[in-house]
């Protein structure tokens, strides 16, 4: 069998690449999820209603449909397509941060910007001694800062001198920063009243209660942005996964993407965090599924991402709005409580497949 | 035509590779052999453009480097083609210390990469990655930077795919292969690559003997065909003599020692160099470099250690 090899017939190369029924699959999850999130809602509307409705404000069409409008349109509407906007961006941001810092763990907070931005809406929310009242509107740009600061302090503390920082001591550095941050907040936290106390941790645990086309309109150049970015570098994602040494000798600049990547997701992030508040899981479970049922390469992980990431979201607010109706349940507790089995399930499944 | 001028790498105070010259003809096999902690990994980083360094690193890029078969383009896209068209390494980092005279184009790392491909010592290897994706990872620099890979590169990667025999491999994944298939795909990542160098680093450390003279005989068999230039670090002092054109001795990050293997691989360089009691037989393909025990006189059944005299030329 050894010695010299004999040439053999080049073979026919099938790279890994997205596959059409995969995209339907994600684009019909998807629909049914936003459907669902429109037919759906405390005010008990039948779906005729709601199609009426829906209808009614197209251009053309002459329908009156009075409080069914306003609710379909005001509320409803702007609500799903903010969780679209958040699931699909945190799902992304999940799986580039995966990717370029090979770790499964990774999720969009690991550089510290959950951190950052509690502590931004803390000292938004808190009546403290450092910035006194703030009005109410200063949560989101105050969220937003303060996680695009915690990340550039991150990005400052890992480097070495006149070099792009490596993977670990970016990961390393943003763990210090998360405590320094969270130690912050926790501080003015116990300082602070109990109204304070309790508005503070209903941010923390996220939700899209407060979701209007104000904050879609806000978030949306942001989101929009750093997916495209973060889509199109899918390849180049690809080639870090033989690591950073390999990957430069490969032509790819490890350090560069990695920078441009951390800031994408970044302000990707920081941006939907501020309209939503903390939400956890979708990062690490949207990414991870469907690198278990569609394989390793982020030719497929990251356009599957933003299908599957908008649809579970959309779908765990609709879960929180309904189960308790007309009480919300906290998005963020949604998502681990559905995430976590069906991860488990999916896990075990490719466990046993393999 | 790979050539270093006084190339020197340090990290932090220690000197890891010190003023190395040397000069690689196209279709020229150069074998790095040295102890432990010698700088060949070094040396061969620098050349890859992996570690900054001091000095000046080139690849002439008259020759044509082309891969078998007829859709080989014919030369590296470096440089202007014809004799002084030379490219200098990329420094990567740079650091105070690193004071680099170049001389013409600085390239991109991507215009390095189609200029020197390298096999690492311990490649990483995604487990799940199927061997086509891996190798087609050798494309990157040669498809646009955020771009599919085009026809042409698919038709290189296949060819290269059936020329190692990997191609019935194609759509396993890389933790399904043994260890010699494995290598394999490494070094046809490196193929694909297209470059006129080739470095590779041990890269039959985790093989079996068989498997081992598979792929160094591999590696042979395309620098003739193609006119690769070839450094190879081995242990293996024996495979080093049998595939190498010229052996470079480093130690303590020098040169110290260079020329044809039969002049290199005596009794008195191995034993000053590696600090080993070896003796030097006479093989058909070169000297052959065996191990004695050391601190016994004798031959292992207790009588008298049968010595060859050490050949002076390279074998037929």
């Amino acid at each position: 069998m050894l010695g010299p090899l004999p040439s053999q017939p080049p073979p026919r190369l099938r790279p890994t690449r997205l596959a059409p029924v995969q995209v339907l699959a994600g684009v019909a999850f998807l629909l049914v999820s936003a459907t669902a999130s429109i037919l759906v809602g405390p005010a008990g509307f039948s779906p005729a209603t709601v199609l009426q409705a829906l209808a009614s404000r197209l251009p053309f069409v002459h329908l009156h449909s009075g409080l069914a409008a306003t609710v379909v349109w005001q509320l409803r509407m702007p609500r799903m397509v903010l969780g679209c906007l958040v699931g699909a961006m945190l799902a992304v941001a999940g799986a580039s941060y995966q990717g370029v810092f090979s770790n499964p763990l990774a999720d969009p907070y690991l550089l510290g910007i959950a951190s950052g931005a509690g502590l931004g809406a803390t000292l938004a929310l808190v009546d403290g001694p450092l910035l006194g009242h703030l009005p109410g509107a200063a949560v989101q740009p105050m969220a937003f800062g303060g996680g695009l600061l915690a990340v550039a302090a991150t990005f400052a503390l890992g480097r070495r001198r006149g070099s792009q920082p490596s993977a670990a001591s970016l990961v390393l550095a943003g763990v210090a920063v998360a405590a320094f941050f969270t130690a912050v907040q926790t501080f003015l936290l116990q300082q602070s009243s109990s109204v304070d106390l309790t508005a503070v941790y209903h941010w923390i645990l996220g939700g899209l209660a407060t979701a209007g086309w104000a904050q879609v309109v806000q978030v949306l150049p942001y989101v929009a942005i750093a997916m495209a970015v973060l889509v199109a570098l899918r390849r180049v994602i690809d080639v870090l996964a033989v690591g950073d040494e390999e990957a430069t000798s490969l032509g790819v600049h490890a350090g560069r993407a990695r920078l441009v990547v951390v800031a994408a997701a970044t302000l990707g992030t920081a941006a939907a965090v501020s309209v939503s508040g903390l939400i956890g899981f979708v990062g690490i479970i949207v990414p991870h599924t469907i690198r278990l049922l569609a394989g390793p390469s982020y030719r497929r992980i990251l356009p599957l991402s933003v299908l599957f990431g908008a649809g579970f979201l959309v779908l765990a607010d609709l879960l929180a709005r309904a189960v308790l109706s007309p009480e919300e349940l906290p998005l963020g507790v949604v998502t681990a409580f559905l995430g976590a089995p069906f991860f488990l399930v999916v896990l075990r499944q490719a466990r046993q497949g393999a | 035509m790979l050539r270093l001028e006084d190339v020197s790498v340090r990290f932090g105070g220690t000197t890891a590779v010190a003023g190395i010259s040397l000069q690689v003809e196209p279709g020229g096999w150069l074998g790095l052999v040295g102890p432990n902690g010698a700088g060949k990994s070094t040396l061969l980083r620098a050349i890859a453009g992996l570690v900054p360094y001091e000095g000046f690193i080139a690849v002439a890029t008259h020759q044509a480097a082309a891969l078998p078969g007829p859709g080989g383009r014919a030369a590296a896209r470096t440089g202007g083609g014809g004799r002084t068209g030379a490219s200098a390494a990329p420094v990567p980092r740079r650091r105070p210390w690193a004071r680099t005279r170049r001389t013409g184009p600085v390239p991109s790392r991507r215009a390095w990469a189609r200029t020197v491909a390298y096999v690492p010592q311990r490649p990483v290897l995604p487990p799940s990655m199927t061997v086509t994706d891996y190798v087609l990872l050798g494309r990157s620099a040669h498809h646009s930077y955020l771009g599919a890979e085009t026809a042409r590169d698919r038709r290189v990667t296949s060819e290269v795919l059936g020329r190692l025999q990997l191609g019935r491999l194609a759509g396993r994944r890389l933790g399904e292969l043994s260890g010699g298939e494995a290598q394999r795909a490494v070094l046809a990542r490196a193929l694909v690559q297209e470059a006129p160098v080739l470095l590779m680093d041990e890269p039959t450390a985790s093989l079996d003997l068989g498997h081992a003279q598979q792929v160094l005989g591999l590696a042979d068999e395309l620098r003739h065909e193609v006119g690769l230039t070839v450094v190879c670090a081995l242990h293996d002092l024996t495979l080093a003599g049998q595939y190498s054109d010229r052996l470079t001795v480093l130690s303590d990050g020098r040169a110290v020692l260079s020329g044809p293997p039969g002049q290199v691989l005596t009794q008195a360089n191995v034993a000053r160099h590696f600090r080993a009691a070896v003796e030097i037989l006479a093989g058909a393909s070169g000297p052959v470099v065996a191990p004695d025990r050391l601190g016994s006189a004798t031959g292992p059944a207790g009588g008298p250690a049968v010595r060859l005299p050490a050949p002076s030329t390279r074998g037929p």
